[in-house]
């Protein structure tokens, strides 16, 4: 039988802030979902850290009751891969880009901006409020908008010490409703076409602020 | 065009297209109503007032939506237009990345039923082979020769997977080709799969590519419930399962075996080759892995047959290749030209 889960566990650092009572039926949920042999402990994990924002103790135990994924196997994988976390974040991820084309126009210094900002004491990531937490990430892929971050999913580019009050106001007002225009306002007849609009909805555009013109 | 974003194109019924960079939000009703005039007079009359009171109640001057006008005409948008040649960004700039309709409207797996029901794999290995395509990701391996090794395995099982975690940093290639043509990877993918005897497949994208991983899953569902992917694909005996898997975080995942490494649910460590994928890969069977951009230019190459693919290119490097244009320079974007012995200062 493998070694004690309780003794290989607590070598991975996950102090639980929000002492809510536990609620497992999430992970059991994710297992009948995903499965339980022990390649899957990857997608198991991501799930887990999309859900919480990081990985709790108490469901990476039930995770190995429920499956053949071992205690090893998972502090190997979740501390092998950037995107796990063993401390709670914030309700928001903030992501940073130092990757090479971010980092020649000052990718560093929009990550201190921010954390100026936020108040974030340099041993931490999140800010008092636990509203956000802030992280630096390899390359988003919009380099042509450098310097870029990401919240959650929303990327902004052009960044710069000066815009982080924006970016941050304009990341929460977002959170609200998007609108949209319909042709019956044009007084379009059924089936009638009088001709496309095309908007370009990839990530830079995006980014660039294209969704909200669509 | 990535330095004019957002960027928007206006087709009229009769084919005419005007063209707006760097658009804002409150812009767009002013570039629909230039195009498109309301048909009832309320809505005229409605218009007009609005517009008015907008006028003269805001604080903001209004400039004439022409100003955002692009015309293809000014010189650096030809540049960067003209001397493209659009394979793997076919169609680019006419179709919705994730309507189904309307891809197989635009030669949409046709290259694909070519392969299932009239060519046989060698054939196909043989068009990838006259067309001299090297692998996409960078280390530019003949592509023929690892559809080769993996088709002459005789093991009953064996896998498909792209490799989709595109780490270099400034390339943004794959993250725009998996966002906006993800049935042209999917096709390319089932081709490949056809032709190396796999019916079970991976598509590792970064998690720094939200918005791919959605479209590509999105495209996989869409193309089950056609017929085209899942069991008996076109009503014929091949079958192909595909899914994603979702990187996470780690640079080193781009190199082949480590990915295989992350699927398997394992650290992400590399090992040494031989053996090779096409050998040993995932779970020990023969895998064949690609990259994003080597799966998008199948299609095109198995439509266009023969040697138009290599009619372009150098010597040893044929075909044309997406590149991407960031960092410090005046324009950033994303153009796909032929593989020509040019100097960067010519791309500008």
């Amino acid at each position: 039988m493998a070694a004690n889960p309780d003794e290989l566990l607590h070598l991975v650092d996950s102090d639980r802030i929000d002492m809510n009572e536990l609620d497992l039926t999430f992970v059991d949920e994710i297992i009948s979902e995903i499965g339980t042999s022990a390649e899957k402990v990857l997608q198991i994990l991501q799930a887990l850290q999309r859900h919480y924002g990081y990985l709790p103790k108490e469901e990476l135990q039930r995770v190995c009751e429920l499956t053949d994924i071992t205690p090893a196997s998972i502090v190997g994988v979740s501390s092998f891969y950037d995107q796990f976390r063993h401390r709670p974040s914030g309700r928001h991820m903030i992501r940073v880009c130092i990757g090479t084309a971010c980092h020649v126009k000052g990718g560093q210094r929009v990550y201190d901006a921010f954390k100026r900002y936020l108040n974030i004491p340099d041993t931490e990531d999140t800010d008092a409020d636990r509203l956000f937490t802030i992280e630096k990430v390899a390359c988003l892929g919009c380099c042509m908008l450098a310097p870029a971050i990401q919240i959650d999913d929303v990327v902004y580019g052009h960044l710069s010490g000066e815009k982080v009050p924006t970016v941050l106001g304009d990341f929460l007002e977002q959170q609200g409703s998007i609108v949209k225009q319909s042709a019956q306002q044009l007084g379009v007849k059924p089936g009638e076409e009088l001709g496309e609009i095309r908007v370009c909805l990839d990530s830079s555009c995006i980014a660039g602020g294209s969704a909200k013109v669509y | 065009m990535s330095y004019l974003v957002p960027f928007v194109e206006v087709v009229l019924g009769d084919g005419r297209s005007f063209r707006y960079g760097m658009v804002e939000p409150r812009d767009g009703r002013a570039i629909v109503l230039r195009h498109f005039k309301p048909r009832p007079v309320s809505r005229k009359v409605g218009v007009l007032i609005s517009s008015l009171l907008d006028r003269i109640l805001t604080d903001e001057s209004w400039k004439p939506v022409t100003r955002y006008s692009v015309d293809v005409r000014d010189g650096h948008v030809a540049e960067y237009m003209d001397r493209q040649v659009h394979v793997a960004t076919e169609h680019c700039g006419h179709i919705d990345p994730v309507d189904l309709d309307e891809y197989l409207a635009n030669d949409g797996f046709m290259a694909l039923e070519k392969c299932v029901k009239e060519l046989n794999p060698q054939e196909v290995i043989d068009q990838i082979k006259r067309n001299g395509l090297r692998g996409r990701g960078g280390a530019g391996f003949p592509t023929h020769l690892k559809w080769s090794a993996v088709r002459s395995n005789t093991a009953e099982k064996k896998y498909i997977v792209c490799n989709g975690d595109e780490g270099d940093p400034g390339a943004f290639m794959d993250r725009m080709l998996m966002e906006s043509y993800p049935y042209r990877i999917l096709e390319g993918m089932a081709i490949a799969a056809h032709t190396v005897g796999a019916d079970e497949g991976f598509l590792y994208i970064r998690a720094e590519y939200p918005l791919a991983v959605r479209r590509i899953n999105e495209a996989i569902d869409k193309c089950r419930q056609r017929g085209l992917l899942g069991n008996n694909i076109l009503k014929s005996n091949f079958s192909l399962n595909l899914s994603v898997v979702a990187g996470a975080g780690a640079f080193v995942c781009g190199e082949e075996t480590a990915l295989m490494a992350s699927i398997e649910g394992r650290r992400g460590m590399p090992r040494l080759r031989p053996p090779y994928p096409a050998e040993r890969g995932l779970w020990d069977k023969p895998t064949l892995i690609n990259n994003v951009e080597t799966y998008t230019v199948v299609p095109w190459i198995i439509r266009n047959g023969a040697e138009k693919f290599s009619s372009v290119g150098t010597v040893n490097s044929k075909g044309m290749k997406v590149f991407a244009l960031a960092g410090k320079i005046a324009r950033g974007g994303l153009i796909e030209v032929p593989i020509i012995g040019r100097s960067s200062r010519e791309t500008h």
